[in-house]
């Protein structure tokens, strides 16, 4: 993919919930190349969310636009929003004994017709994904039987099977351990490098500064700083954002946080 | 049972497609004439009076006992599928009970005859599931499917309530008497005349629930998600939910309230072969036909007078229940 092409915009996005919510959220812009790995940070109820949820056309702004691969968001039909743009969530109830497989193909709705059920490229197409997350093991096994971790990787397939240029996700890293976190950003950075963009929100800036090369903070529904991560991630905005003494310590080149 | 597995799932749903079409031909030769148990073949095409009973009595009634068992169980598991929650069944949302209610209305209040009975369950029912979605838009906090259970719940109780003034005024001499062979439910005195309007719209909606059968899963993931895998959740959910209430009522409009085979049934399916609805949307269909032709076979063969088909479901019900939920060696 050409790198001068723009795969997601969001040009001075507003947007208020209806009802009593007083929350707003006011002129966010982010540009995205393809490939290109951007952390929205924030404190609880800051707007990380309702940024994502404005992304796949969950929400409508009501003000700004949303472009993507340089045409207007609301221009696509569900279905081929479905084809350029996946989600994974940071957690998903499950009640019925689905094996990973069947799980994960579900993924491939968006390529279907409605009649249609998974061919057998769309269960070869979900079989490499869940090989790609490291779960070919468990491609038989129940859904509803796994760790939190594996379930985690669970919900990543089925977003790579739904072989979206786009990718968003919300939190979910935050509930795995160490070594399925360090195993979830590989597998990102991984993505990011054969040309996926990808869009996260994160309570960690840890987790951030990892992988991403943009960052977004935000801070009560605006963008406080935005920009390459070297330069948004300081002790100093950090503390302004979060509203709590914070120390940036460098240790191999990567940038850690503590907090006192 | 773990022998089951090293079949395909196709090899499985013919087998209980075979099982299907040897329970209705069984339930052609049970009856109660000359005497309770099953006929030969022979005996049944020997006299002319033996061919009346089975074109115009024992026919209609097989027919709508298969319909039945196989509208319960469908629309079980769809409202199990998109509520996401394995332990409701058709009767939640306010079907059951508004068909119930309307039925009554019919009987007390306009001394309805069948086809009157059978107008109003329907319209009632359908009615359950309009108040509650209208009631669940209404609230503001939850989500969908929250807040859809608590309306179903809601409607529920206005319609029992409704049907329980129906009963303290119905005349203790007849109407009584048929409202409350109604609420037991049973397929005895099915007729033709009350049967054939109602096939084609069921065989409609059935239809249309095998062919959109595999995206009944992705209605059971969260909202978000969903959405993100392009499914258009108010369209969808309502096709679902309109297609299993209208066969739901239909159903209960001849039949009277059955309970448990809608919740027992998709279960069984989920049990067999997983929990895909590709497979379970039929499945559910050919178990609960299978399960609704038994319970009825016994209903009329067991003892001389029927036994109120109701007492059947729920008894075979609960006896399935238990092992079920907690057999793990099979899923």
């Amino acid at each position: 993919m050409n790198p001068a092409v723009i795969s997601l915009e969001l040009r001075d996005l507003r947007f208020t919930y209806s009802g009593t919510n007083a929350f707003s959220l006011t002129g966010v812009n982010i540009r995205m190349r393809p490939g290109q790995i951007v952390a929205v940070l924030g404190p609880n109820g800051s707007g990380k969310t309702t940024i994502l949820k404005l992304a796949n056309g969950r929400l409508t702004p009501k003000g700004g636009e949303i472009l993507l691969e340089g045409k207007p968001l609301h221009d696509y039909s569900r279905r081929e929003i479905g084809q350029r743009i996946g989600f994974v969530p940071q957690s998903e109830k499950i009640s019925f004994d689905y094996t990973v497989l069947e799980y994960v193909s579900m993924g491939r709705a968006p390529w279907l017709h409605p009649l249609e059920q998974p061919t057998a490229d769309d269960i070869a197409i979900s079989k490499q994904a869940i090989a790609d997350v490291g779960m070919a093991a468990f491609a038989h096994s129940l859904v509803t039987r796994l760790s939190g971790g594996q379930a985690q990787l669970v919900l990543l397939a089925r977003a790579l099977a739904q072989q979206t240029s786009v990718l968003l996700l919300d939190e979910a890293s935050s509930q795995l351990d160490l070594a399925n976190k360090k195993r979830f950003l590989d597998i990102l950075s991984q993505l990011a490098a054969n040309g996926k963009t990808i869009l996260f929100t994160t309570h960690e800036p840890d987790v951030a500064a990892a992988i991403a090369q943009k960052a977004i903070l935000m801070q009560n529904g605006a963008v406080a700083f935005a920009g390459p991560l070297n330069e948004v991630y300081t002790a100093q905005n950090l503390e302004q954002v979060y509203g709590t003494p914070i120390q940036l310590v460098e240790i191999d080149g990567r940038k850690v946080v503590l907090w006192t | 049972m773990k022998r089951l597995n090293q079949f395909t799932p196709n090899q499985k749903i013919l087998g209980l497609a075979f099982l299907l079409v040897a329970a209705f031909a069984v339930s052609c030769l049970a009856g109660r004439f000359p005497l309770p148990g099953l006929q030969s073949p022979v005996q049944l095409f020997s006299s002319p009076l033996n061919q009346t009973i089975l074109v115009h009595i024992r026919l209609p009634r097989v027919i709508i006992s298969m319909l039945l068992g196989m509208a319960l169980s469908v629309s079980g598991l769809v409202f199990q599928t998109i509520l996401n929650n394995p332990m409701v069944e058709p009767g939640f949302l306010g079907v059951s009970q508004g068909a119930a209610f309307g039925a009554a209305l019919a009987i007390v209040a306009f001394n309805g005859k069948s086809s009157q009975i059978q107008l109003l369950a329907f319209l009632f029912g359908i009615a359950g599931l309009g108040f509650s979605i209208l009631l669940a838009n209404r609230f503001h906090f939850g989500h969908w499917v929250m807040r859809l259970v608590l309306a179903g719940i809601a409607v529920s109780a206005l319609f029992s309530s409704g049907l329980g003034i129906l009963k303290y005024l119905a005349d203790r001499e007849e109407k009584l008497q048929s409202l409350s062979f109604w609420l037991l439910g049973g397929t005895s005195g099915v007729s033709w005349d009350s049967l054939i309007p109602i096939i084609a719209p069921i065989l409609i909606a059935f239809t249309i629930l095998l062919l959109l059968r595999w995206r009944l899963n992705l209605l059971s993931l969260d909202d978000e998600t969903a959405l993100s895998i392009s499914v258009n959740l108010k369209i969808e959910r309502l096709i679902f939910l309109f297609c299993a209430v209208l066969v739901t009522s239909l159903c209960i409009s001849i039949c009277g309230l059955i309970s448990w085979i809608g919740l027992i049934v998709p279960h069984i399916a989920r049990k067999i072969f997983g929990a895909n609805t590709h497979f379970t949307v039929p499945a559910s269909m050919l178990i609960g036909g299978i399960l609704m032709l038994i319970c009825d076979d016994l209903a009329r063969v067991l003892f001389p007078a029927e036994i109120p088909l109701g007492v059947i479901t729920a008894i075979l019900g609960t006896i399935l229940f238990l092992p079920i939920m907690t057999n793990k060696t099979i899923r």
